[in-house]
């Protein structure tokens, strides 16, 4: 969801103005992503978003894919909790998204094919 | 021939140094910064000893061509030259008596000003300097907009070979000294051809002491001459005397525009020595121009300075006020740049994140219009050098990658009470996001908010975090610069071991 920040040509507005209810807002739009694509290939774990040394990243090679924007955030973001601290709660945007009725932030009633290679 | 040939190089000159200051799109080889060294007021401040031989030579074998072939000032007075003479046609020169005190004591004051730390005085009248900004305050906007248009109509044509760049005038005063430098050196060089090299200039001044005594000079046969004034009609430094069979060395450019004229072959670029009939002219007063130039410079520092002293009281209306300015990269200190810089905007129209700026008063009226970093615009990349490269005063030392990483031009300062997490208890972290030494890091503030924390050790001063804070009216992260510059602490990577991940972990 916070990658659809890159269509937006004034972020400080954004983060003038309730950062996390800006990102769950422009997820909203009518014209929407039809398929949402988390690469974890490798993963920046500190630092971020910018990083500043190659002992920043980690090599966790997961790939996410749904037509849920929620729901693939979601699941992003608790594989990440197992690399780094992050629980769900803090990542506000998924929860306010998930109010707007933009996705489903229940993975548990969820069809979710789990493949490892 | 000698005036062919000299028309050329110049031309190649002026084309090669204007492309070098206006190019934004990378196309100028780095090399053209030769053209720029070997300019006489950046090779003399940066001590180019290479450079410094090569015109010392140049002027004392041929006298000032540097005037006519190096100096784009110069260079661009004689095309407004040429542009009047097609206008005007029977444009004729007359011999004008040189005015050695005027032209003596403006140079000898600028020297005085230079070693009094009133630096302004040299970059307002160096003709490099002078060139430069002309070409990166008001040439580079008129091109930039050029390539906009020609972008705009290509894209409707559907061909995207250009782009659209940003047109940026970083400081009006510079803008205004650049627009008017150019009026009157131009409506001098129109109306009076060299008129501005031959009573302002204190490089034309320094090498007319040098070419008086050049090995080639221009020369009149006093047997064969039947004194017409043809050569004297066309000379643009006013500096042939045909009546009496005299040439004012000290005046001449080098421009060879007086030999084709001679009918009778009377006027030629020869060995000075050849013939014993030279007089010398008139040395000037040395203890008069001293005296002169003293009381010049006095009278303009001291009224300038009180006036500094009653702006910095003035103005405290800002809730964070910068004690001091940001200086280049590589410029080691305020005061080092203030000792090189003369204020030629090279760094300024090369930067490209519009970083540099010329400064107003910042680093004190002797820095009037040398480059400061100002986080207007945009913020210092961390893996850019280009500034420290472009420098050919030694105003800004050449800096590797690794040195620039860790070279500290400011230090971060937070105000939380502007913050926008602190206020309005939402989530920010823009200038985390920008700092590429995490010197601005998250921390936990309360739920689940995180705020920004400083550690100004490992802060390079790049701007970041200031020019990205979305706090207004005023910003809620700064960076106060340093005088002069330091190292910064390398961060340490955290002792993360890599982490496995097995599951999926929902």
């Amino acid at each position: 969801m916070k990658n659809m920040m890159g269509i937006v040509w004034d972020r400080g507005y954004f983060h003038e103005n309730d950062l996390q209810q800006c990102i769950a807002d422009i997820c909203s739009l009518a014209k929407h992503p039809v398929l949402n694509v988390v690469d974890a290939y490798r993963v920046l774990k500190s630092n971020g978003p910018r990083g500043r040394s190659a002992a920043d990243v980690a090599l966790a090679k997961g790939l996410f894919i749904s037509q849920d924007i929620v729901a693939v955030d979601t699941a992003a973001v608790k594989f990440f909790n197992q690399i780094a601290k992050m629980p769900i709660e803090q990542v506000t945007h998924i929860a306010n998204a998930s109010q707007l009725k933009l996705g489903n932030m229940n993975l548990d009633k969820m069809n979710i094919k789990r493949i490892k290679l | 021939m000698l005036r062919k040939t000299r028309i050329a190089i110049a031309l190649i000159m002026l084309s090669l140094i204007t492309f070098y200051f206006i190019d934004f799109a990378g196309i100028a080889p780095h090399k053209l910064k030769l053209l720029t060294t070997i300019q006489l007021a950046p090779a003399l401040l940066a001590l180019n000893i290479g450079a410094l031989i090569f015109l010392f030579l140049l002027t004392l074998l041929f006298g000032r061509v540097y005037c006519s072939a190096i100096c784009p000032l110069g260079i661009w007075q004689d095309v407004l030259e040429t542009f009047s003479k097609s206008l005007t046609k029977r444009k004729k020169y007359k011999y004008l008596k040189p005015t050695n005190y005027l032209r003596y004591s403006v140079l000898i004051g600028v020297v005085i000003a230079f070693f009094a730390g009133f630096t302004f005085l040299l970059s307002l009248l160096d003709p490099y300097s002078i060139f430069g900004r002309i070409a990166s305050s008001l040439f580079r906007p008129v091109y930039l907009y050029g390539n906009n248009q020609l972008a705009g109509v290509l894209g409707h044509f559907n061909n995207y070979s250009l782009y659209v760049v940003e047109i940026v005038i970083r400081s009006v005063f510079s803008f205004a000294i650049a627009s008017i430098s150019l009026l009157i050196v131009s409506f001098l060089a129109y109306k009076y051809g060299r008129l501005y090299c031959n009573t302002i200039c204190p490089v034309g001044s320094l090498l007319g002491l040098i070419s008086k005594y050049s090995l080639f000079k221009i020369r009149i046969d006093e047997n064969t001459c039947n004194s017409c004034g043809a050569c004297a009609a066309k000379c643009k430094s006013s500096c042939i005397n045909s009546k009496e069979h005299q040439i004012d060395h000290s005046r001449c450019v080098g421009c060879f525009n007086c030999l084709p004229v001679c009918k009778k072959k009377s006027i030629k670029f020869t060995y000075a020595f050849a013939s014993t009939s030279a007089k010398e002219e008139n040395k000037p007063n040395d203890s008069r121009r001293m005296f002169l130039s003293v009381t010049g410079a006095g009278l303009i520092t001291v009224p300038l300075l009180k006036a500094q002293n009653a702006m910095a009281a003035l103005s405290k209306n800002k809730p964070y006020k910068k004690q001091h300015p940001l200086s280049p990269p590589g410029s080691v200190s305020a005061d080092n740049l203030l000792k090189h810089c003369t204020a030629c905007h090279l760094c300024v129209s090369r930067c490209p994140s519009h970083v540099l700026k010329p400064a107003f008063t910042e680093y004190g009226l002797g820095g009037i219009m040398q480059p400061m970093m100002s986080f207007e615009k945009g913020f210092c990349n961390y893996d850019c050098t280009v500034c420290s490269h472009t420098c050919p005063n030694g105003a800004i030392l050449p800096l590797t990658k690794e040195e620039k990483h860790l070279t500290q031009m400011g230090r971060v300062v937070f105000t939380m009470e502007n913050c926008i997490v602190y206020n309005d208890e939402t989530d920010c972290g823009a200038c985390s996001e920008h700092c590429p030494t995490q010197a601005v890091k998250m921390v936990d503030y309360k739920d689940g908010l995180t705020i920004p924390s400083v550690n100004p050790d490992i802060c390079v001063g790049c701007g970041g975090c200031e020019y990205v804070c979305p706090a207004t009216p005023f910003k809620a992260i700064n960076v106060e610069g340093n005088v002069v510059q330091l190292k910064a602490k390398p961060f340490k990577d955290e002792n993360n071991k890599d982490v496995k991940v097995d599951s999926f972990g929902f």
